[in-house]
This record gives C-alpha cells, structure tokens and sequence, in this order.
C-alpha cells in the first residue's frame, strides 16, 4: 500500500485529498451499521407475515362494505375489495419478504473495502 | 379465588384507579395509564441519572450509548441520512414500547402494549405523522407513493392504485396487530402454563400433581425467556417499520 509519508509528500494537494477520502470512506464502510436480523425469532417471523396479510384482507373487504353502504351495491363492493384486498395482502407480503432479504444479505460475497 | 386467579384472560382487565369525567368522555386513570407512567419514569431516571458524560462511560451509560448508536444506526440503514431528523420521535417509540414490553415481564404487572387500542394508537401516530411530513415536504408528490412508473394506464387506475391504497391503510392495522398479539399471545400463554402447574397440584394433591407439574412448569420455565426476546423484537420491528414507513415520506416514488 502507497501510503507511506514520503508518499504523501510527494503527492499535490488534490491528489492527497483523493487519497484521504478514499481511505475514510473506506473505513466509514466497514463502520457501516449491519442490520442485525439474526435475533429475530421465527414465530415474530409468521407473526409478521400473517398479520400483513390479514390486515390488507380486512381494509379491503371493510373499504367494499363501506362502498356498499354508501352506495346500495351491495353485494359487489365488498366482493370486489376482497379481491383487491387479496392483491393487496400478497404485495404487502412480498415487500415484507424483500425488507428481509435485503437485510440478511443472503449468499453475497464479502463486502469490498477499497472502491468507490 | 383460585379460579380466578388461573384465568388467563383476567389479567387484561382495567381497573380505574382514579375516577375522572370530562363531559360524555372518560378519562379515568386506570391500571393501564399507571403502567405507562411508571414506563415513562423509569426511562426518564433512567437517561437522566445515566446522562453524566463520563469520558469513561458507567453501565447505565453505556447503555443508553449503545441505544442511541442502535436506533440511530436502524434510521440510517432503513430511511437514509437524512432520516436522522426523526431521531427523537423513533427513539422514543422504541424505547417506549421496549420498557412498556419489559415491565409487563414482572408478575402482577400490567401490560399496556397487551391492548390493541395502544398499540393502534402508537401506530397512528407513525402513520399519521408519515401523512403529514409526506405532504409537508413533497406536496402532491407524495401521492406518487401510489402511483408505480412503468405500468400501463389502465391496469393502474383499475388495479394497482385501489391495492396501493388499501395496502397503505393496512399499515397501521398490520404494525398494531402485530405488536398487540405477540404480547397479548406471550402472556396468554404463560400464564395458561403456569396455571397448569398449580392447579395440577391442587386437584391431584401435593405428590402425583407436582410430578405431573413438571411437564407445564418446564414450558413456563421455557416460555419466560422466549417472551423477553418477543418483548424486545417486537419493540425493534415496530421501531425499524417506523423508519421503513418515514422513509416512504421522505423519498415517495421508491
């Protein structure tokens, strides 16, 4: 590694500069807060999923029926905010899912220090 | 007497401790409210009798070093930088509800996150303040939280838009639910354990029912520091879902 005082020295301002900053940022990265995951039990896990999943289903249906109230249309609003509901769950679901992996970093290689 | 006492419902009941009336509204103060003050004095003597600034820091505060370095770490990692400003607000959120969590630990306490209407509230609160600093900063911005780039005009007025919608009002519901029921679930079931043990005892008298007491005693012995762990991983996913939440706020349009 090149960074040797009489390195420096030779160095003009800028280039120091660059020099510096690369090895802050370097050292800022491995400081990097990691997201620890692993205390995470596995029943808060299915609690998390279940309760993201449900809680869409209810909004939905509950928004149809209170499309139905308001609008006399009933059976259709409450059908069609089930349904919606549902999509809604799944993709409440996936980004719980996405949250989670992208915390645990599954399967990458080891950080790099030394890139900007 | 003790059937009652074996109830696992019953220690969720509020009791008014004191009576208070303000118009059709009731605002008495009740085991619940007493719980939440207790909660907020010990982190108060908590962060003030730790807050010495010793270059060489005592236990106390250290530990208050080490939560402030882990919530300010989990709003940098989750809503950016400039999420930092929310500082205030996610740090007292966690450590609310870790302390609310933790002193329903100790036998004969109440707990107050065991209540949904609690939980609902802290959630409004994330959310309602997501709402507001979403608009405040981003004006009609904001509403590009349901508007996904890249999808074609009609599937997003038909479909994607109603999901987003009602994905967005599930939040508060799913960050309440999920907190309400781990604690409300965690001391059910202690207690249904426990209760097992001694009321092994009083129907198979002392011998034959403290050996049949081993099987429900060993879950409650089990069951004890699983519940610790719930308490805190609970107060922590509530607290990272409030940065994930704020950070939608802060930057809409993903």
């Amino acid at each position: 590694m090149p960074d040797t005082e009489e390195h420096m020295q030779n160095l003009s301002d800028t280039e120091r500069l660059d020099e510096l900053s690369k090895k802050l940022n370097a050292k800022r990265q491995s400081l990097a807060p990691e997201t620890s995951h692993a205390s995470n039990s596995r029943m808060a896990e299915g609690f998390k999923y279940a309760s993201e999943f449900s809680a869409a289903v209810l909004v939905g249906a509950a928004l149809g029926y209170a499309v139905d109230k308001g609008l006399n249309s009933s059976p259709w609003g409450l059908l069609i905010g089930l349904l919606l509901g549902l999509g809604g769950g799944v993709i409440n679901i996936i980004r719980a899912a996405q949250e989670t992996l992208a915390t645990e970093d599954l399967g990458q290689d080891l950080p790099e220090t030394n890139e900007e | 007497m003790i059937a009652a006492g074996l109830d696992p419902i019953s220690q969720f009941e509020i009791h008014k401790l004191i009576e208070l009336k303000i118009g059709k509204f009731d605002l008495s103060f009740t085991n619940s409210s007493l719980m939440m003050v207790v909660a907020v004095v010990c982190i108060c003597a908590w962060l003030v009798l730790s807050s010495k600034r010793a270059l060489i820091p005592g236990r106390a505060q250290s530990i208050a070093e080490l939560s402030y370095e882990f919530v300010a770490n989990m709003i940098r990692s989750s809503a950016g930088t400039d999420g930092l400003r929310f500082f205030p607000f996610v740090f007292s959120l966690f450590i609310f509800i870790l302390f609310a969590n933790l002193l329903g630990m100790i036998p004969f306490f109440f707990t107050t996150t065991s209540h949904i209407i609690v939980t609902f509230t802290l959630a409004m609160l994330v959310i309602g303040l997501v709402v507001l600093y979403g608009v405040w900063k981003n004006g009609f911005g904001f509403l590009k939280l349901f508007w996904p780039s890249g999808v074609p005009i009609i599937l997003k007025v038909v479909l994607i838009v109603p999901i987003e919608i009602i994905s967005f009002i599930s939040r508060p519901i799913s960050l309440s639910v999920r907190l309400w029921a781990n604690m409300f679930a965690g001391h059910v079931l202690l207690k249904l354990f426990a209760g097992f043990a001694i009321s092994m005892v009083t129907a198979l008298g002392f011998f034959p029912g403290a050996l049949g007491a081993i099987v429900p005693y060993a879950m409650t012995l089990a069951l004890t520091p699983l519940e610790f762990l719930v308490a805190f991983v609970q107060a922590y996913v509530f607290a990272l879902l409030t940065c994930v939440y704020l950070s939608d706020a802060l930057h809409p349009g993903h």
